[in-house]
């Protein structure tokens, strides 16, 4: 998926809806929680309808 | 008797012919779903009536994208899935059955999705088989539980085939090595997409209505006879 992601970049394109969250998701899977962050804030940046969820998922994932 | 039947005739051919007129579609009634006008869309995992155990998460990981061309935001499947897992709810059934104002307090969408697998396989019909995925969907609003729209689709490996003529030696085995072809190689996945694209797309009759994303947005109304 980070191949993907350099090509939309490459392109100019902005990347789809739910990309970034579930490129975060994988990294969480791994293990990555920093970057499992990162990607969710992005996701939630690019698409202001995500908030609720993203902030539900961010919160719980802080309290752990 | 002669005269009888001279009356009858016309009115005999009238209650004929009527039976061929096929009645106009009904157009769906969107008000609910243009008062309620849904941004973001909420897909729970889709509810399982075949045998087939991947028929699921086949259909799941392709209703993002007609539902995204149409307009609206999806809650990332794979998060929502692997949210409800977390918390418990592992089957799909149980997911369609939490509380609509749970969902949106934890998920924030307009509106879920509701779907419901009739059909996913391959089945074996003696002289022909087919690949034939079905499938039932319906939007609720999440603050109002109002339901907004109903819909189903489907699609078949059948609606490409040529009707071959043989010998019915031929069509019985022509009919078992398809059937074989068509489970081993999984044919069921793609005609779910294209179930899904056929159930989700918005701007057909009794479809979706285009998303505040998409260019038509709105203009359903301006551009009626589609």
């Amino acid at each position: 998926m980070e191949d993907d992601l350099q090509k939309i970049r490459a392109a100019g394109q902005a990347t789809p809806p739910g990309f970034m969250a579930h490129l975060g998701l994988l990294y969480g899977k791994q293990g990555d929680l920093v970057r499992f962050q990162q990607h969710l804030e992005i996701e939630k940046q690019q698409f202001p309808e995500s908030e609720t969820f993203v902030d539900f998922l961010l919160r719980k994932f802080k309290s752990n | 008797m002669n005269t009888f039947l001279k009356l009858l005739a016309p009115a005999l051919a009238l209650v004929i012919l009527s039976g061929c007129a096929t009645k106009p579609a009904v157009p769906f009634d969107y008000t609910n779903y243009k008062a309620s006008d849904p941004k973001s869309i909420l897909v729970l995992p889709p509810l399982n009536n075949t045998p087939e155990i991947r028929a699921t998460y086949s259909m799941l990981s392709q209703v993002t994208l007609p539902l995204s061309e149409s307009g609206y935001y999806v809650l990332p499947v794979s998060l929502v899935d692997e949210t409800l897992k977390e918390n418990g709810i592992t089957q799909a059934n149980d997911a369609h059955e939490l509380p609509t104002a749970k969902l949106r307090e934890i998920f924030g969408a307009d509106a879920a999705l509701y779907i419901n697998m009739t059909q996913y396989g391959t089945v074996y019909k003696v002289l022909s088989s087919a690949t034939t995925v079905s499938a039932q969907a319906r939007l609720v609003d999440l603050k109002t539980d109002a339901v907004l729209w109903t819909g189903s689709a489907s699609a078949s490996t059948e609606e490409q085939q040529n009707q071959n003529q043989g010998s019915l030696a031929v069509l019985l085995i022509s009919a078992i090595v398809k059937q074989i072809a068509d489970t081993v190689t999984d044919q069921s996945h793609p005609m779910a997409g294209l179930t899904s694209q056929r159930l989700l797309r918005s701007g057909r009759s009794h479809g979706l209505l285009h998303g505040p994303r998409s260019p038509h947005y709105k203009q359903e109304d301006a551009a009626k006879p589609r």
